[in-house]
């Protein structure tokens, strides 16, 4: 009967012995691996950034979460004017009439109002009411509303939007354009990088893992790009995925001696490096879902009432978040203090179809508020932050059954250090042809770029002030690099919460 | 083997001219007289055509194997024998003459054979996609559609829908672009993908504004793309160097209104237009009401009859009749029927010298490689702009230039470091089926499980969630592609758990045998005995299996590791077959089969 240690030191050889093989035979192959291959320009980039880079080694905890809503959401029917006035306004804007002749419009007893101190000008807001759980978050202070926000090169008003020669993002209203430069941080088409893998360049030095620290359930993006971080995209289902022959010493010999061999062809060289980076992370990424704890019952699956339809989509994004917690759940052992997860629904580009859009946005409500209790459970909210972003808001006005593709929209931040219960930027006049629309067809013009936006959220996570413009190239353009919706964070771990069982805790959607 | 000598005498040949070739560029000769260096160069590039009429006319089992993984769904023992006995010309030409087979026919079929087709997604149109894929003859024809299916992107709607649209795009692939974009305009399939069925023109009481989704996209994906090009694809600039958008909003409001008051085809626009309008804007349809019904048939309010599969009619009482401002300054007057506005939008966007470049790199990315050069583009632009017979948007000659191209055409191209594309997940599938089973029982399906596609592929024919298709034409893996200005679209898919998924997914079909184990899916048999024949010689076994992958291309470690490999399989009862599957897996993990080059 061997000891508990005996079984321990055995496991952990047979495991080395399992991961030096998957990684090649031969000693040293890591340096060889993927994950550094390409690294020349990453090296020179991160020495280049270490003679200037002022941002503090992370020796405490922090997640972001980007929730990505691919098409353009529809903003104007997802924060909603509600003191009366405001919203004939909104009736008018969107159905030409009080009489809501198009129906693309919600009901006002089917919002659900909201306060906010920062709307001070008699006017009061609303979220839909498939809004709900995330509604109640932001009642209790842990969700916060970002207004009118967008890609800008600089502040824009209206007078210089229309002034020739005004340098304006390039190719407004594109859904690959807007979401490309909404995940570089900069609306050009030079830069490579997205800002969260600038981010993790900045702080990769505290983590201590074979795993990137950029993991996306939602396959590749450019956000997580960095010069040295990578994205490294696992399926929401079963994480990182084994080959079915990885117990084959013989093929896996071959398979990673092809994978490392020297090659000239460079597209032959990114099929390596893909295979290698797989190779590297996954014994690990294994491990520690293996570890982890499975968190099935914190997120509902095929709610009660709800379009049939649309119920894969939900499961979907609850699978997504969920896989997120259990990394987060597992960051120690993944030898991670700063993680960035890529989260996404797609769905958004309302043409037409609009009566769906409620639907839609009770996953993203449902999908945040799940992932936040589930963090409160595992006691580490203050340590992460959700997001949402998207290409584009859409304009004011109807097309019949939608709305085509515009610029502002509004967006949600969610977590325990959030400074939630309030609305930040400036809260669009919904008046075609108004203060705040570019044209008759209601274009929002954004008042907050995506640049304070982000800059926020990568202060929050730990970027220095004088390394942000690394991660956020324009920053010194705008007038606010911190728009104020983040606190900072109370030490770690928190002791006063020990649900780490669903069976102790709170149903999603109580209070 | 009585090839090899052949084979050898005529890469010799080959290797002399590229010598020749590559010592005039450099410009060896001490006379530098201009004439004699153009005589020079001319005869390099005579030179250069001469070899690739050579491999055209006369291919080697190399060269005939690359040529079919560029134009087929995957090379078998079979054709690659068959085109090295004949010529490319002479299989282009029968290529060509070939008939085509009717996805609708066969989703329709199945209905009528009691499968309950109407309430899935595209689920059998994609056994019929399969189907034709792997058993079709007509494999040009096959491959070409699949590459205008990413450029002309519908996603997973319905079995009739997505089967009538794809067969629309097969009867264009050798037909003119200009009908393929009306035809894929007025499709009710993408009607409803891109939410121009039933659209309005503008209201001014309400404000309304017609719905500008095609509008744009038929511009930045089907046409001209974002930005005014040269003939070589590369971007014009203006006086401060900068990129000149091809439109901008204005134009796409006025093409908004352009499509506006389009319906579906048997809709009664006298009796009830409303309702044809109103209904295909909300997407009140039954789908199945009324397919493969003789019209007209009376309107009925409470079950509204249209024909989903049909190309769309006009409303008059719904389009918009003001004036309309399009790209390059056309201004199509006021007071025109849908048709004439349709017909002058669509000759200007054809007739922009964009598309050439756009759509004809895109169908290079697709076939070929994933980096075509600037004269590549330019030249198949050049065939785009007239075929010779002074037609422009002949497809046929467009795709015959792309594929006999010198830069597809002379295997030296085959070991640039730029050279090739990743094959996607589809055409690796479709590759290993295609060589290595065949079709099981007297009246096989083609079941490839499509949830199983997407989760594992990221890729399930007509069934991309965007119009973006599966990846863009200018995704760039970071790192060093990126940092030498390489794009690699179909990496934007292959990734660390996709990679592995499908891989896993490529054994299964391996090793789920349904003649060696009746409990497996009666979707595909082995068929390879002369694989599995040779495998006490694992030499002989996996250069034999070099030419069917990889056209003979795989690298001299690469083979000694799958080579050591296979020997290593241990001694017993199936030692035979498991040489064999580690052969094949092993090819399949390789960068050398993954990337067609």
């Amino acid at each position: 009967m061997k000891s508990e240690f005996e079984q321990m030191v055995q496991d952990e050889s047979s495991l080395k012995t399992r991961r030096r093989f998957l990684l090649g035979a031969a000693g040293g192959a890591g340096a060889a691996m993927g994950g550094f291959g390409f690294s020349l320009s990453g090296i020179a980039a991160a020495a280049d950034m270490g003679t200037k880079a002022t941002t503090p080694i992370p020796n405490d905890y922090r997640a972001m979460v980007c929730f990505f809503l691919f098409g353009g959401n529809d903003a104007a029917n997802t924060i909603i004017p509600y003191d009366q006035a405001t919203y004939n306004q909104y009736i008018v804007a969107r159905e030409g009439s009080l009489s809501r002749p198009l129906g693309i419009t919600r009901l006002r007893p089917d919002l659900l109002p909201i306060t906010a101190a920062s709307v001070n000008d008699g006017r009061q807001l609303a979220f839909p009411k498939e809004m709900a759980s995330l509604k109640r978050l932001y009642d209790k202070g842990k969700a916060a509303v970002m207004t009118n926000v967008g890609v800008l090169s600089q502040p824009t008003n209206k007078t210089q939007y229309n002034t020739d020669g005004f340098e304006l993002p390039p190719q407004l209203f594109s859904h690959s354009d807007h979401q490309r430069f909404w995940q570089l941080g900069v609306p050009n088409y030079t830069t490579r990088t997205g800002w969260a893998g600038r981010m993790g360049d900045l702080l990769a030095a505290g983590n201590n893992s074979n795993v990137s620290m950029c993991i996306s359930v939602a396959g590749n993006n450019t956000w997580q790009v960095g010069n040295s971080v990578l994205p490294y995209p696992i399926s929401s289902k079963h994480g990182a995925p084994q080959f079915w022959s990885s117990w084959n010493t013989n093929r896996m010999t071959a398979m990673n001696g092809m994978n490392l061999q020297t090659r000239t062809n460079l597209l032959e060289k990114q099929a390596a490096r893909v295979y290698n980076r797989a190779a590297n992370a996954q014994i690990d990424m294994d491990e520690a879902l293996n570890f982890s704890l499975t968190l099935e019952n914190f997120f509902p699956k095929n709610p009660a009432g709800f379009n049939p339809g649309l119920n894969g989509a939900y499961n979907d994004v609850m699978q997504q978040f969920q896989m997120v917690a259990r990394l987060i759940a597992a960051r120690e052992v993944l030898g991670h203090k700063r993680q960035i997860f890529f989260v996404s629904l797609g769905g958004f580009d309302n043409h037409d179809s609009l009566v769906e859009h409620g639907d839609r946005l009770k996953i993203v409500a449902d999908g945040m508020a799940a992932f936040y209790q589930t963090t409160v459970a595992l006691g580490i909210d203050q340590n992460v932050t959700t997001f949402t972003a998207s290409d584009f808001g859409r304009p004011l006005k109807s097309n019949g059954t939608g709305a085509d593709h515009g610029w502002g929209a509004h967006h949600f931040v969610v977590g325990g250090s959030v400074r939630g219960g309030n609305v930040y930027g400036k809260f669009p006049q919904m008046i075609i042809n108004g203060p705040d629309a570019l044209d008759n067809q209601g274009h929002l013009l954004p008042s907050t770029s995506v640049d304070e936006y982000a800059a926020t959220l990568a202060n929050w996570f730990g970027v220095s002030a004088t390394d942000m413009p690394i991660v956020i190239p324009n920053i010194a353009r705008f007038a606010q690099p911190d728009m104020g919706f983040m606190t900072g964070i109370k030490p770690y771990p928190r002791v006063d919460n020990t649900c780490v069982s669903a069976k102790g805790c709170r149903p999603i959607g109580t209070t | 083997m009585a090839h090899t000598g052949v084979w050898l005498h005529r890469h010799l040949v080959r290797s002399c001219g590229l010598l020749l070739l590559l010592s005039v560029l450099q410009g060896c000769s001490s006379q530098n007289e201009s004439d004699l260096q153009k005589s020079k160069v001319k005869d390099a590039a005579s030179i250069q055509a001469t070899i690739v009429e050579k491999s055209a006319s006369d291919p080697t089992p190399e060269e005939a194997s690359r040529f079919l993984m560029q134009a087929t769904f995957g090379p078998t023992e079979a054709e690659i024998a068959a085109l090295d006995a004949s010529s490319m010309d002479a299989w282009l030409t029968s290529q060509f003459a070939m008939p085509r087979q009717s996805h609708y026919d066969y989703v329709w079929n199945l209905r009528t054979q009691g499968v309950n087709i109407d309430n899935f997604s595209n689920t059998y149109t994609i056994e019929s996609f399969w189907k034709q894929a792997i058993t079709g003859q007509d494999q040009l024809r096959q491959r070409t559609t699949w590459a205008l299916s990413q450029i002309f992107v519908v996603g997973d709607q319905d079995n009739a829908r997505n089967a009538a649209y794809y067969d629309l795009l097969a009867e264009n692939a050798f037909g003119n672009y200009r009908t393929l974009l009306e035809q894929v305009t007025l499709s009710p399939s993408m009607g409803q993908w891109l939410s121009h069925i039933g659209n309005q023109k503008e209201d001014l009481a309400t404000g309304r504004l017609p719905d500008e989704n095609y509008a744009r996209e038929v511009m930045q994906l089907f046409s001209i793309g974002l930005w005014e090009l040269n003939a070589d694809g590369t971007r014009k600039l203006n006086a401060s160097n900068q990129p000149i958008p091809t439109y901008n909003q204005d134009d796409i409001r006025g093409m908004a209104k352009v499509l506006t008051g389009w319906s579906y085809a048997n809709c009664n626009p006298a009796q009830e237009s409303w309702y044809c309008i109103d209904s295909a804007r909300n997407g009140y349809y039954r789908i199945y009401d009324n397919v493969q019904r003789p019209a007209p048939l009376p309107l009925d309010k409470t079950q509204v009859y249209r024909d989903i599969t049909k190309q769309m009619t006009p409303m008059a009482a719904y389009h918009s009749t003001s004036e309309k401002k399009i790209i390059g300054g056309v201004t199509l007057p006021a007071g025109r029927t849908a048709q004439q506005d349709l017909t002058d939008a669509l000759d200007t966007l054809a007739n922009h010298p964009n598309v050439g470049p756009f759509i004809g790199r895109q169908l290079i990315q697709r076939l070929v490689k994933s980096n075509p050069s600037t004269a590549y583009v330019g030249r198949i632009s050049a065939v785009f702009a007239n075929n010779g017979q002074g037609v422009r948007g002949d497809l046929k000659s467009v795709f015959k230039a792309i594929l006999l191209d010198p830069e597809a055409r002379d295997i030296a191209q085959a070991t640039t470091t730029t050279a090739g594309k990743l094959r996607e997940p589809v055409l690796r599938l479709s590759h290993y089926l295609r060589a290595f089973t065949v079709p099981n029982g007297a009246t096989p399906r083609y079941d490839i499980n499509p949830w199983w596609m997407d989760e594992v592929f990221a890729q399930r024919p007509m069934s991309s969630r965007s119009v973006f298709n599966f990846y863009s034409p200018n995704y760039t893996p970071p790192g060093e592609m990126g940092a030498n200005n390489l794009v690699g679209p179909e990496f934007q898919i292959y990734h660390e758990s996709t990679l592995v998924d499908s891989h896993n997914f490529i054994e299964y079909w391996l090793t789920n045998d349904p003649a060696a184990d009746t409990t497996k899916l009666p979707s595909f048999q082995s068929n390879h005995s002369a694989y599995v024949a040779l495998a006490g010689n694992p030499t002989a076994l996996v250069d034999k299996l070099n030419l069917i992958m990889t056209s003979n291309t795989l690298s001299p470690e690469s083979r000694t590791s799958i080579i050591t490999a296979v020997t290593n399989v241990p001694a017993g009862t199936n030692q035979a077959r498991d040489r064999f599957r580690m052969a094949i897996m092993l090819f399949e993990i390789s960068p050398d089969y993954l990337i067609q080059k």
